[in-house]
């Protein structure tokens, strides 16, 4: 059991929530999988969770936290919809161009599930706002792309003691890889140089295959579940369809989480 | 000594391969396998400063050591999003 398991937080088992009968019915399907169960479902219905990026992986990864019940989806991005968003951000129609990401998204998710709580946030993550924004959240998920962001959700995460689901993709392949802040390996200890920052070419079903694996892992953690990918790095190529897991370790040198 | 090596995303397309395996001399580490694979491919130098390793499914620093039969992996932090 993780440490910064949900089951064990005191802020977690303290409100008692309880399902609807609409909602053991919307949940049902996931309710009877075992590790789940009514207590599951209401775990997931007291979580809060920070989608960082509406794009191609926050798109997949906000539609699965939505339609699992996650009780509270923070979406937060500061692009408007572009023609050329549409081949991968599922959140988003023809008729959302030209408005912001934030709010097309929090409208497409509070029709897939009207009973938890969305908030689109239409702001640009910076060193200064990131604590605020994400301190009010249980997890945070990282679906940026660029790695300047991403180090500062890193860091933020390693502040306020959240865990921090990362996930990347380019092309056809992508990368998954799951931080519990300061007790396994974070973004800064793997990856200390960031790549030169370009537009990166994406196929929308891997970034959804990238997005939906970020989506199982919160609600794997917010469930209670052992077995994330904490200190290993999940590399998917859909050119060879291969999965590699390598085993991290933290940096104790690290500038982020490091002791040293 | 005999050691696989495989490529992912930017570096497998500066290599042109997946997988290959290379002939190298006892107790070289991987910064010397960096070397030697530079002069073959050099536009693996053009990646060097985010190049990351592993070895054995193990993530690893340059000056780890290899022996005959290991694995190693060579790849770049991804970006987009």
């Amino acid at each position: 059991m993780h440490g910064n398991s949900p089951t064990d937080s005191d802020s977690m088992a303290s409100d008692s929530i309880t399902l609807t009968e609409e909602e053991m019915a919307r949940y049902s399907r996931q309710i009877s999988i075992p590790e789940f169960g009514k207590a599951g479902q209401e775990k997931l219905k007291n979580a809060r969770a920070a989608v960082a990026g509406a794009g191609g992986l926050g798109s997949a990864v906000a539609i699965y936290l939505a339609a699992a019940g996650i009780g509270y989806i923070k979406i937060i991005d500061d692009d408007v919809v572009e023609l050329s968003n549409l081949n991968r951000q599922i959140l988003y129609s023809e008729s959302d161009i030209g408005r912001d990401k934030a709010h097309s998204a929090e409208k497409k998710l509070r029709a897939i599930n009207p009973n938890i709580e969305i908030a689109g946030i239409n702001k640009r993550i910076t060193e200064k706002n990131a604590v605020g924004l994400l301190k009010d959240v249980d997890a945070v998920v990282d679906c940026l792309d660029n790695f300047e962001t991403r180090y500062v959700i890193n860091d933020a995460a390693i502040e306020i003691g959240i865990p921090l689901f990362h996930g990347a993709c380019m092309e056809m392949g992508g990368q998954v890889m799951t931080v519990m802040p300061k007790r396994t390996a974070c973004l800064k200890c793997i990856f200390p140089n960031p790549p030169p920052h370009k537009k990166t070419p994406i196929l929308g079903a891997v970034a959804g295959t990238i997005g939906t694996i970020q989506a199982t892992e919160v609600i794997k953690f917010f469930v209670g579940m052992e077995s994330l990918l904490t200190n290993k790095l999940l590399i998917y190529d859909s050119r060879f369809f291969s999965y590699d897991i390598i085993e991290l370790e933290r940096n104790e040198k690290c500038p982020s989480c490091g002791v040293i | 000594m005999k050691i696989k090596v495989k490529f992912f995303s930017s570096h497998r397309d500066a290599v042109g391969e997946k997988e290959i395996e290379v002939e190298i001399k006892e107790n070289s580490s991987l910064n010397d396998l960096l070397e030697m694979l530079s002069e073959k491919y050099p536009k693996l130098k053009e990646l060097k400063d985010y190049t990351v390793l592993s070895l054995n499914h193990r993530y690893a620093d340059g000056n780890s050591r290899m022996k005959e039969g290991d694995e190693v992996a060579i790849f770049p932090p991804l970006e987009g999003g």
